[in-house]
């Protein structure tokens, strides 16, 4: 018997969990392993969260092309188990999060974030909130099981065709806007309507899910709206990571606009925020969850190991508890649970893209608002427009109380995953030997002194005496070696970052041939 | 329906009309798409609606209409019409509108519009355009994205308003409140435990068929359970509410009637405490009393036409603190120039702890003069009448503000041309009573010699 693994015609590749949710290649996620992987969440969901045939599934996706076949495949994955699907269209995925989670149902979310077009991704969510590194495994075994059982059947039984592709035409349900109406009402609730009047923004819409929806909230605060740079092509854009273009874009929005009083985007789910000031300058979101936190009288945040020390000094300064977490939401909601175990009753937490949750009901203007522990680009846009706004300061003048610091980031490409692994682990412990190996590197003719402390919660953080900071991180899904920086000043940070990265015998190609000289 | 006959439903301040004969979600659904085009300003548009049994799905259509055009809407949803003033007001919204037909019958609905900064939308000012548009089905192109609703409970926010205009502790007074089974009855709970008072409250459900009496306290009629309670109960003064709550009416211990000149009065006072020599807005029915008592408080009595839309601009120009209207309608700088029944009774409440008086006493101190009460008279040709009136009372001094006015040293009258009916509407003041009848019947005689 020709069974349907046997019968197809390409080399699958299995989808892997980056820092949240599935992400892969559009070649690679054909129907089938989008099948294969959803069936394989639902299992866990009958195992773990008490989910039974039946029950209620809610569905988004974003705007990329890629999307709407691959939620087609994930419906057939649902339908075929006997799940019913809710569609909410393609909204935001903190919207389809709040909704699922307002239900206490599964969602489901067909978006690559902000990665490029090329790629996709699924983000899966508990009747709880979102998965955790812990469910990973367990989702993985059950993939794998779903795997072998679907790879079996005999390939004229099978509804994949030989592409992987499924035979049958899939039809999604019209769409239910409550889950719109719902993300809608959360800040309309809590904000008054004239809460911007007067104030023009500047939002760059580009391909991001979220634009009219945030567009929506805006006019109903009062806000003067205007859009720009709207695209129906997917624009990869990542608030870790402006380039250079979006950032001389950005000043020429600015100056094409010398009346704004902010220019705002998200990426492409709108879940990581862009804030960007009056002159053009855009303001990471480690900064800006620590504005947020403080405007919202958070009584503890968790945020990434690469969050700046301007964030966590800030932060400090405002009595707000902090704890610093390994990258990836996943670990943020679960540092924020903890918190709460502890008795913290105002947590909160983002990760450096800016994708800010909130870990408890809080109230805001006498209003609730209800918990949302998963990345949310909206709140922290009007939450810093807002605190400007109450202390009558410009958009750049609020980011001024922050301490003076500096970021920089940059990656090497073509650097395998172990290597950039085993480096890391070797320099895994503090001790004077760890710190006589790293001085060889980072050299007193560079600009480094004296090593003061080494933080390994995420990869290897190294704080220098001089307040330079460096923090080298494998990436988690491709041979990617990455480099952060902090320091007084950005002519130094980039500095610091370029050291690492050179070619042919950076920092990192040095650490490289010592690792296999060992 | 004929475009001549629902042309006829666009009255001078509002729309009002027969539901399901003249006023059907259809109409209300182009009323939306005209207001929406015709707001002057981009932004939200708050909408609200009263406890008519039809009104919660004329608002829905109304909302329809405005999101069709691109509005963003606000549903504010069941409340008294000054509620949706406030938001507009607070919110600085480019519009708000209200289904409503204030004190009518429960067959009867209507609308009240505001475009931005609170102003009222009547004939002269957006709604004959409205009625154009809606007429000839002349609307912009709908928008390619239709706007979005959202809905906003503004009751906290409201009451917080209304009791900022509590400048003075009230006295713990024991009074009645007949909310005549209208929207007042549904915001009265949220505020009146806060004030200290002894409250017997009277139709409090809302109930847009009217079981009690008819929700206008204007009428002598629609106030006699208020006053019985008033006076069986030994209750310091009654308050009664219209319909959609912008209006309210006094009844002071004893059971005595206070008429709008005397309340106009009362926040004058108050008003002019707070902001000596500040400029009072009355309009012609006013009883010339109230004109001397604001004098003689050191303000400046400001006299424009009837109707709530002259009010609020005059106040605007000269920045007037209060002004009000005989018929119920009070009008506070603070309250976005806007009317409010609620925000009336409590500075009424205000004034009457400050004088530290029972309002009969106080009142009593208001009466110079004698009034008629408002005759209305059916007549073929209103401008022939103003004409033969201003031709015999030429000794007196005259003047044309709104219809004509003749004022002689111990006597005046005024007579209005009514907007939308064949009828004139007669107000008339004398020293005593001998003058007062004298005078009505002379007047009322030259009126009925019709040609």
């Amino acid at each position: 018997m020709s069974t349907l693994r046997g019968s197809l015609t390409y080399e699958p590749v299995e989808l892997n969990f980056g820092t949240s949710g599935l992400r892969g290649l559009v070649v690679d996620m054909t129907d089938l392993e989008c099948y294969l992987n959803t069936v394989g969440f639902l299992k866990f969901l009958e195992t773990h969260d008490n989910l039974q045939p039946g029950a209620t599934v809610y569905l988004a996706g974003d705007l990329r092309d890629s999307t709407p076949r691959i939620m087609q495949a994930v419906q057939a994955a649902c339908e075929d188990n006997g799940y019913k699907v809710v569609y909410l269209g393609l909204i935001p995925t903190p919207a389809l999060a709040l909704y699922a989670l307002k239900s206490r149902a599964p969602g489901i979310m067909v978006t690559g974030s902000h990665i490029p077009a090329d790629r996709n991704g699924i983000k899966f969510y508990k009747s709880a909130g979102e998965v955790l590194k812990g469910d990973e495994a367990a989702i993985k075994e059950n993939v794998a099981a779903v795997r072998i059982t679907i790879y079996n059947q005999a390939a004229t039984d099978t509804q994949f065709d030989a592409q992987g592709f499924l035979k049958k035409t899939i039809n999604l349900p019209g769409q239910e806007k409550a889950a719109t109406t719902d993300f809608l009402n959360r800040f309309t609730t809590i904000f008054a309507p004239n809460t911007f009047q007067g104030k023009k923004i500047v939002f760059y819409q580009h391909s991001a899910v979220g634009r009219d929806l945030i567009t929506d909230i805006l006019i109903h605060l009062g806000a003067e709206v205007i859009p720009v740079g709207r695209s129906d092509v997917f624009i990869p854009i990542d608030s870790e990571n402006v380039t250079p273009e979006h950032k001389d874009y950005f000043r020429r929005l600015t100056k094409e606009n010398p009346d704004c009083f902010a220019i705002i985007s998200t990426d492409g789910d709108s879940d990581r925020p862009f804030v960007i000031d009056e002159t053009g300058e855009f303001h990471r979101g480690d900064v800006l969850g620590a504005v947020v936190a403080a405007w919202l009288k958070a009584d503890f945040a968790a945020c990434t190991a690469t969050t700046s020390d301007a964030a966590t000094d800030y932060l400090t300064a405002k009595q707000i508890d902090w704890e610093q977490t390994k990258i990836g939401s996943p670990y943020v909601v679960e540092a924020m649970i903890d918190a709460s175990a502890a008795g913290k009753l105002r947590p909160t937490g983002w990760e450096v893209n800016g994708g800010f949750m909130t870990g408890s009901q809080f109230k805001v203007n006498g209003q609730e608002l209800p918990s949302l522990p998963t990345r949310d680009a909206t709140l922290p846009i009007l939450v810093a427009l807002i605190a400007a706004l109450e202390a009558n300061l410009k958009i750049s003048e609020l980011f001024e109380e922050l301490p003076k610091r500096y970021t920089s980031f940059a990656q090497i490409g073509n650097f395998p995953t172990a290597t950039a692994k085993a480096i890391v682990a070797h320099f895994s412990e503090d001790n004077d030997q760890t710190r006589k190996e790293l001085a060889k590197y980072f050299k007193k003719k560079n600009g480094f002194g004296q090593i003061k402390s080494i933080s390994t919660i995420d990869g290897v953080r190294i704080l220098f005496a001089s307040a330079d900071v460096f923090h080298m991180r494998p990436s988690g899904n491709a041979p990617d070696f990455r480099a952060y920086s902090i320091a007084d000043s950005q002519s130094r940070a980039d500095e610091i970052v370029a050291l690492a990265i050179a070619e042919p015998d950076g920092l990192y190609r040095q650490m490289e041939k010592s690792l296999l000289k060992t | 329906m004929s475009n001549q006959d629902l042309a006829t439903i666009f009255k001078a301040y509002d729309i009002r009309g027969t539901v399901g004969e003249q006023l059907t979600p259809d109409f209300t659904y182009k009323v939306g798409r005209a207001l929406a085009d015709y707001l002057p300003v981009l932004g939200s548009v708050a909408v609200g609606y009263d406890m008519r049994p039809d009104s919660a799905a004329l608002a829905q259509a109304l909302r329809d209409g405005l999101t069709k055009q691109g509005r963003p809407v606000i549903d504010i949803g069941r409340v008294t019409s000054d509620m949706i003033y406030f938001a507009v007001g607070k919110f600085g919204l480019a519009g708000g509108a209200v289904v409503t037909a204030s004190h009518n019958p429960g067959k009867d609905n209507g609308l009240k519009i505001y475009r931005d900064g609170v102003r009222a939308v009547g004939l002269a000012s957006g709604l004959a355009q409205i009625r154009d548009a809606v007429l000839a089905e002349n609307f912009k192109p709908a928008a390619t994205t239709a706007g979005t609703m959202i809905a906003r409970d503004i009751t906290k926010e409201w009451v917080e308003h209304c009791l900022t205009f509590v400048t003075t502790p009230l006295k713990p007074f024991r009074i009645a409140i007949d909310a005549g089974n209208g929207m007042a009855g549904a915001i009265l709970p949220h505020i009146l435990p806060k004030l200290g008072l002894d409250v017997k409250e009277m139709y409090f459900e809302p109930d847009g068929t009217f079981p009690n009496h008819e929700a206008n306290p204007q009428k002598l009629e629609n106030l006699q359970d208020l006053i019985e309670t008033v006076k069986r109960d030994q209750l310091d003064f009654g308050l009664a509410f219209d319909g959609d709550g912008d209006r309210a009416v006094l009844v002071a211990d004893l059971g005595r009637s206070v008429s709008g000149s005397d309340f106009i009065a009362l926040a004058a006072k108050h008003y002019l405490k707070l902001h000596p020599g500040a400029t009072i807005v009355h309009e012609v029915r006013t009883s010339r009393a109230a004109r001397e008592l604001i004098s003689e408080w050191g303000g400046q009595p400001f006299r424009v036409k009837a109707g709530r839309i002259y009010i609020g601009e005059a106040m605007r120009e000269r920045d007037a603190p209060f002004g009000g209207e005989t018929s119920g309608h009070l009008f506070f700088k603070d309250n976005y120039f806007a009317d409010s029944g609620l925000i009336g009774a409590l500075v009424a409440m205000v004034a009457l702890s400050e004088s530290g008086e029972r309002l009969s006493t106080l009142i009593d101190t208001y009466h110079r003069y004698l009034m008629i009460p408002e005759m209305n008279l059916k007549v073929a040709d209103a401008v022939d009448v103003l004409t033969r009136l201003a031709e015999h009372f030429q000794d007196g001094i005259q003047d044309r503000l709104d219809g004509l006015t003749v004022n002689y040293p111990d006597w005046w009258f005024n007579l209005r041309v009514s907007n939308t009916e064949p009828v004139v509407r007669l107000n008339l003041e004398a020293n005593d009573q001998a003058l007062l009848e004298a005078k009505t019947s002379e007047v009322v005689g030259i009126i009925k010699e019709e040609k």
